[in-house]
């Protein structure tokens, strides 16, 4: 092996910081570490719904699905995990295998409580707002650790491996609205759920973004 | 790798050593141009040594050092891509004037820097006048010449040291 010469500036930025480290641990031992927030998204808001309205919650089997719903979810936050390591980059093949699995699956667990209520349209839209402002107020807090895990690494893809986050927190919320919602109408749940599983995900490849420019501004 | 992340300088100079040709001849690939790579190396073992956590052991270390690699690629070319082309500096012949342009005839001093500063090579000779004589932040350099900040430091400060030696000959 030649010797090579190490440039100063390198050698002197790696002396001076030369503490041991600890090495990340795998995507998914830290989505299980995640598997908290799953249960709060799972639990909580369901809870604070029917603590706030006294509403009839889902019936039992609706539960199991919500549970299906929530390990897609952390499925999704676990390749997010993988995709911010650099070097365990996903194929296209594995992504866009994802992304129908994840849109199937929402699709299919929602098709099961399919039950379109009889109320006038104001109603409905009424529904549709508490919906959308219901799974914001839960999943915005809950997609601050994912951040920072992902804010912790290096992605090549920042806003790819935002919007793989942002879909599994918002899966996960999902997860948790449907148990509370009263609208089973298809229209519902594109708009309402569907809207703020999308509009999560977008914040999140935004949020991924702008950190990746802020570190390579420092 | 799992030693250098334990804190030890041997291992990070051997890794060094194993991977820095490669790594040159990666950014040489894609930016050809060969004080640039020699800048995106120097940076990458930066970049590297700041996200040596990310690497989890026992997975393989060149497909994550080549992946860091594309990062430090891309961050290049964004930030020559995101800044404006100023290209009013540079003269006809697309070079950045080395003497002053004055009215009566240079001490002989001055023509002694003038020459000094025009024996530079350009990669180090642009970064230097654009800084200490245009007055140009490090930032604005790097859009303007399409490398990093720190290349932009680095070939300044190479001009100064070239100048200091020519100069107390």
């Amino acid at each position: 092996m030649t010797e090579h010469h190490i440039p100063a500036r390198v050698l002197s930025a790696v002396q001076g910081d030369l503490q041991p480290v600890r090495p990340f641990a795998s995507p998914g031992r830290r989505t299980l570490a995640l598997l908290p927030v799953a249960i709060v998204l799972f639990l909580g808001m369901p809870a604070y719904w029917g603590w706030q309205t006294h509403a009839q919650l889902a019936p039992w089997p609706s539960w199991g699905w919500s549970a299906v719903e929530s390990v897609l979810g952390l499925v999704m936050l676990a390749a997010g995990f993988r995709e911010a390591i650099p070097g365990r980059e996903l194929s296209a093949k594995t992504l866009t295998a994802l992304t129908l699995v994840a849109c199937a699956g929402f699709v299919l667990i929602n098709a099961t409580s399919y039950l379109p209520p009889p109320v006038p349209i104001e109603t409905r839209l009424r529904w549709l707002r508490e919906c959308i402002s219901l799974a914001l107020l839960f999943s915005i807090p809950a997609l601050l650790p994912p951040a920072w895990l992902v804010s912790r690494a290096l992605p090549n893809r920042p806003a790819l491996t935002g919007a793989l986050c942002g879909l599994g927190v918002g899966l996960m919320a999902d997860a948790g609205l449907r148990l509370c919602c009263w609208d089973g109408g298809f229209s519902h749940i594109a708009f309402a759920h569907g809207g703020a599983v999308l509009l999560l995900t977008a914040l999140a490849a935004l949020g991924a973004t702008f950190v990746e420019r802020l570190k390579a501004g420092r | 790798m799992i030693a250098y992340q334990r804190g030890d300088l041997g291992a990070f100079k051997q890794l060094y050593s194993i991977l820095v040709d490669e790594a040159r001849r990666h950014f040489e690939r894609s930016h050809r141009d060969p004080v640039v790579a020699h800048d995106l190396v120097q940076d990458l073992f930066l970049e590297l040594h700041r996200s040596r956590r990310t690497y989890t052991p026992p997975l393989a270390v060149r497909p994550w050092i080549f992946g860091i690699a594309r990062k430090v690629s891309a961050r290049c070319r964004r930030s020559a891509f995101q800044q404006p082309q100023v290209q009013n500096l540079f003269d006809e012949e697309g070079e950045l004037p080395v003497s002053a342009p004055v009215s009566h005839a240079p001490s002989p001093d001055a023509l002694d820097i003038e020459n000094a500063v025009s024996a530079l090579p350009r990669s180090t000779r642009d970064p230097w006048l654009m800084h200490h004589v245009f007055g140009f932040s490090f930032h604005s350099i790097a859009a303007r010449l399409e490398i990093t900040v720190m290349a932009a430091k680095l070939r300044s400060s190479r001009a100064t040291r070239a100048l200091r030696e020519a100069l107390s000959r």
